[in-house]
């Protein structure tokens, strides 16, 4: 009984630290959502009350959403949808193939190939942009998602090394085994290796579809039309720093970009947490 | 007669034979990577290392020699500066980051809905990114009236200047980066998946307790992970950019006047790209530098399950 | 051509002024400050004489039907353009969402009075306008007609000179003044054609000036006064008596004309700093440092936390009583004021370094269009932009949002609607651009600029911090710039 009112205890104090905790954590994000009720004068001046003091001013939701030239939301966000997808979608693919070759596959030179992905990752992109402008607009693609969209579809650094050290957590003996088998590396990536990279391979589609849905210098450089903006470069024009800002509707519309990335999490994520009691891989 | 027969064998197979040599499977895998690095990022590189030894204005760029990196060694020490703030919030943020992301990713990583429901709430900062809307929320919660002000009167400490007081102002933004530790924390859970649930049992019959069963199960497992998201992580801590761009501008007195927001500035402000990529190519090589070191270290502390290919 | 700017300036201010005197939008009171009259015209103290001498006979016959607004349009476009062929433009702008409202409905207006050409409208806030427009000159993929402010020397590498527009009438300059285009002309090239003209001001609270027993500012009050005032000010708002002041221009560029007539920060060859001596900029600095060490000036954090947006302004949120603004932003802080509930906002001078010394500014152009150098069509821009600045109808419905126009047969249009405070702003810009000495007021802004300033932001900074003294502060950063000429 001592024991079962210890571990009640224990799991008592356990809930109130992690819930406390995530409370302190979400707050900022609650606030800006009451702020998309808000008007201005609210958001800047009252900034310690949570709750509107200045009235609910629903107004921001359409005033939000009605856009910039007759564009809404809704086409902001398809278009969000449509690059954040396939960029996501080239990603993986690529990213999983490469990491393969570089993990796995003992050729020549994939040390230096291992090196030039880790320097992609660190030379600041606002040096490279104007050469990499110079070659989309002679490819005459300026304007168009395909300078958003075709990089993913060879190969991501971050998501490279990622899927590269999960990777190394696949034991040998499996490729051996496989290769007895009568695979040969092809058919070793696309039965065994891809499979077993599930978790990777998840993790990589929750982060890279936010960070596209999230992605503001890409499209600020190669889209033009309203017509076709991401919502983060619409979401920007609400603040603008040399005029008026509405930060109502900005509140309004950051917190209905919030939804699909959510949602995108919360789909995927039961796939990380399912089955970690079950045997493991290496087991 | 023999060798004939055998060259004949040996012609026939060539194709599925070279196909299937390392060396083969591996620049077919490779390709992608191979492909777009030489198409579109090798080129800017190397055109970048040229501007870096021009003038280039976005206009004319003559030849200037090592001017560029002359005037930065001997002239700026605003880069200099801006070189140890931004090692200052690396060393602040990363470590807090990780370690943060690396215990909620362990205490939540659990089957009940309850913890499903902490992690979806943990990771919710997460993604509202690096928007002008997050900008402007962390502003006004460090504001002079914010919440957090008002929270250190009520226990009496009084108001802080957050933003304006130079020993200040590295905290609200590393608290940021901190807060936003959900890519992170999802590797982790990833990671610690694939830890095989045997290997705890295995544990726990021998009598292990919890934090022994960490230290001695989870850690070493886990560490080619924590290497990855550690390497990750310095990298970017370096590229650090959006903070000081929408929060600070720099300020108070270049404290938070970050490499890539100072490279930024002096290239798309102040026109100056022929220096703006020089002074990249040194954060470069800055940035490389401390990578390696981690890598060096690695070999100590992290553990290949598939055994290290070295 | 500076002496042409200045003489033609004074000139052009003294008509709009006596424009908005008039109000009601009587015809015969329309100026034609016209690109026809003579630059050597130096008398303008006679200008109103003048006005309706000769220039009248030179106006076209249908002006005065713009100044009734009755819908006619003052200049005459052309029936078509491109020889009907058809072609496609691109135009940007940075803005807010009310100025991109406005300015597509009057592209579409544009589209439709001419089917052939279509314009393709990009849009963008501030900050990514200025990250976007370096890579398009890198990439020699300059929009054809794109919005720029006066820092035009960074940029003039890519600007066709509009001169030959204006002289083959392509551009009609009828009813812009010398003036008005000088504050667009630089480098030898007419580098854009002003959207609007504004000037510093001071934008003070009158009701909290009226609570704390102080008078409005005379035209000549000083810096002295202003400090006066704002530890007076401070009491009544409970907070800061005065919000931001553009410290780098209240130092430099307004603060060094401010001690002699003639002397400037820059020279006006943007070739190296005026000054030899780096002392001019210390009394600024050090009234600033007195001030936020009193609590009467807000320190960098809570600037920073105020931000740039006019509406976000402490004096605009009823924080701070007064604060240094741009003319054409004294509508946005009234309207936020007003919403706030803090009272009335007014607009006033900039405080002087000595009541009988010089102002140290003058009228400038707050945004204008440029063409850029290596358009497929710059005829059709140029028709563009002569719709844009000369359409009564398109300026119907831009407002003056971004600064007052400055075409007069457009301000004739606009001046019957125009609010109190508007007629204020009117007269403000015409009283500045009277001023004799504003004529001797270099508005040029070299490239190094932007450098800076931010060098400057940060030495006050260090100030403040007590790091520094005022004095090294000045030498640093004059040090900082002769070596940023020096490259």
């Amino acid at each position: 009984m001592g024991m079962h009112a210890k571990r009640r205890i224990g799991k008592i104090i356990y809930h109130l630290l992690i819930g406390g905790f995530g409370v302190l954590m979400v707050y900022p994000i609650f606030w800006m959502i009451m702020g998309a009720f808000k008007n201005n004068n609210d958001i800047l001046n009252h900034s310690a009350s949570f709750f509107p003091t200045l009235g609910w001013h629903m107004e921001n939701w359409a005033n939000g959403w009605k856009g910039y030239s007759g564009v809404t939301f809704g086409t902001f966000f398809r278009n969000s949808l449509i690059v954040a997808a396939l960029s996501t979608l080239g990603t993986v693919i690529s990213s999983s193939m490469v990491a393969y070759a570089l993990a796995r596959v003992k050729f020549k030179g994939r040390k230096i190939l291992f090196w030039c992905m880790l320097a992609t990752l660190m030379l600041p992109g606002q040096v490279i942009l104007i050469p990499q402008y110079m070659i989309y607009n002679s490819l005459g693609v300026v304007g168009t998602y395909f300078p958003l969209i075709f990089p993913h579809f060879c190969g991501q650094a971050f998501f490279i090394y990622q899927m590269m050290q999960f990777c190394q957590g696949i034991p040998r003996e499996l490729d051996e085994a496989a290769f007895v088998d009568g695979c040969n590396k092809y058919m070793i990536y696309f039965k065994i290796v891809l499979p077993l990279l599930k978790p990777s391979i998840i993790t990589t589609l929750i982060i890279q579809f936010y960070w596209k849905w999230d992605d503001f210098m890409g499209p600020l450089i190669y889209l033009s039309k309203p017509v076709t903006w991401t919502a983060s470069v619409a979401l920007k024009n609400f603040a603008d720093a040399s005029g008026q800002s509405d930060y109502g509707a900005l509140f309004a519309m950051s917190t209905l970009s919030l939804i699909p990335v959510f949602l995108i999490f919360l789909i995927f994520n039961r796939q990380l947490v399912e089955g970690v009691s079950s045997t493991g891989l290496k087991g | 007669m023999k060798n004939q027969a055998n060259s004949a064998v040996k012609e026939k197979k060539t194709f599925r034979q070279i196909m299937c040599t390392d060396n083969a499977v591996g620049y077919v895998f490779a390709a992608p990577f191979i492909i777009g690095f030489c198409g579109l990022t090798l080129f800017p590189m190397l055109l970048s290392l040229y501007y870096s030894m021009t003038n280039y204005n976005f206009v004319n760029s003559d030849f200037i020699g090592l001017a560029n990196y002359a005037r930065m060694f001997f002239e700026d020490s605003k880069f200099w500066y801006s070189v140890w703030r931004t090692l200052i919030y690396v060393v602040l943020a990363v470590p807090a980051k990780l370690i943060f992301a690396l215990l909620v990713a362990y205490f939540l990583t659990r089957e009940t809905k309850i913890a499903s429901l902490y992690r979806a709430v943990y990771y919710l900062p997460s993604l509202v990114g690096g928007s002008v809307a997050v900008a402007l929320v962390w502003k006004q919660m460090f504001a002079r009236k914010g919440m957090i002000n008002s929270i250190l009167k009520l226990i009496g400490i009084g108001r802080l200047n957050w933003m304006g007081d130079k020993a200040l102002v590295m905290f609200p933004l590393a608290l940021l980066t901190v807060w936003q530790f959900g890519s992170s924390m999802i590797i982790f859970a990833a990671g610690l998946k694939e830890i095989p649930s045997t290997y705890y049992e295995a544990a726990e019959i021998d009598g292990a307790n919890a934090f022994q069963r960490f230290i001695k199960i989870t850690l070493p497992c886990l560490s080619p992970v924590i290497l990855y998201n550690l390497v990750m992580q310095t990298i970017t801590g370096f590229m650090v950019f959006t903070q000081a761009f929408i929060i600070t501008q720099g300020g108070p007195a270049d404290a938070t006047n970050f490499i890539a927001y100072y490279i930024y500035n002096q290239g798309f402000k102040y026109q100056d790209m022929g220096y703006a990529s020089a002074l990249s190519w040194v954060l470069l090589i800055v940035i490389s530098a401390v990578t390696l070191v981690i890598f060096k270290t690695s070999k100590k502390w992290v553990f290949y399950e598939a055994g290290n290919d070295d | 051509m500076r002496l042409k700017k200045a003489t033609a300036l004074a000139m052009a201010s003294v008509m709009a002024l006596s424009l908005t005197a008039c109000g009601g939008g009587e015809k015969a009171e329309t100026t034609a400050a016209g690109g026809t009259e003579t630059t050597k015209a130096a008398e303008e103290t006679k200008a109103e004489e003048k006005k309706e001498g000769t220039d009248a006979a030179e106006a076209p016959e249908d002006n005065g039907g713009a100044a009734e607004g009755s819908g006619t349009e003052a200049v005459e476009f052309p029936a078509e353009l491109n020889g009907g062929e058809p072609c496609t433009i691109r135009f940007a702008w940075w803005g807010g969402q009310t100025r991109h409202e406005r300015t597509e409905a009057v592209v579409k207006m544009f589209m439709e009075k001419y089917p052939n050409v279509t314009i393709e409208m990009e849009p963008s806030d501030f900050d990514g306008y200025f990250q976007k427009l370096p890579t398009l000159i890198g990439a020699q993929d300059v929009w054809d007609v794109f919005q720029l402010g006066n820092n035009w020397a960074e940029f003039n590498a890519v600007i066709t000179d509009l001169t030959p527009y204006i002289e083959d009438k392509t551009i009609n300059t009828d009813y812009i003044s010398d003036g008005f285009l000088a504050t667009t002309y630089d480098l030898d090239m007419q580098m854009e054609i002003s959207l609007g003209t504004n000037a510093h001001c001071i934008i003070y609270n009158a009701d909290l000036f009226e609570e704390a027993g102080l008078d409005a500012p005379a035209e000549n009050w000083t810096w002295a006064d202003y400090e006066e005032y704002s530890e007076k000010l401070k009491e009544v708002t409970g907070e800061y008596g005065s919000s931001s002041l553009e410290e780098f221009y209240g130092a430099c560029t307004v603060g060094v004309p401010q001690y002699e007539d003639g002397l400037n920060f820059f020279k006006a060859d943007n070739s190296g700093l005026m000054i030899e001596d780096p002392s001019y900029m210390v009394p600024f600095i050090e009234m600033i440092q007195r001030m936020t060490e009193s609590g009467a000036y807000p320190d960098r954090g809570a600037l920073n936390e105020m931000g740039t947006a006019p509406e976000q302004n402490f004096v605009a949120t009823g924080d701070a009583a007064m604060t240094w603004a741009l003319s054409n932003q004294v509508l946005a802080m009234a309207k936020a004021a007003e919403e706030n509930g803090v009272g009335t906002l007014k607009i006033a001078t900039l405080p002087r370094m000595t009541a009988d010394g010089p102002s140290g500014y003058a009228v400038k152009s707050s945004q204008g269009l440029a063409i850029y150098n290596k358009t497929e069509y710059p005829e059709v821009c140029a028709a563009f932009i002569n719709f844009f600045i000369n359409s009564v109808e398109a300026n119907k419905i831009l407002l003056g949002e971004r600064g007052v126009p400055v075409t007069s047969a457009v301000r004739d249009a606009l001046s019957p609607s125009l609010t109190e405070l508007e007629k204020d702003i009117y007269n403000y810009i015409g009283m500045v651009g009277g001023w004799e000495d504003s004529k001797n007021v270099f508005i040029n802004e070299p490239s190094q600029q932007a450098a800076i300033k931010d060098e400057f932001k940060s030495q006050l900074d260090k100030v403040n911090a007590g790091e520094i003294t005022a004095q090294q502060a000045a030498q640093n950063v004059f040090d900082f710039a002769t070596s940023a000429f020096s490259r």
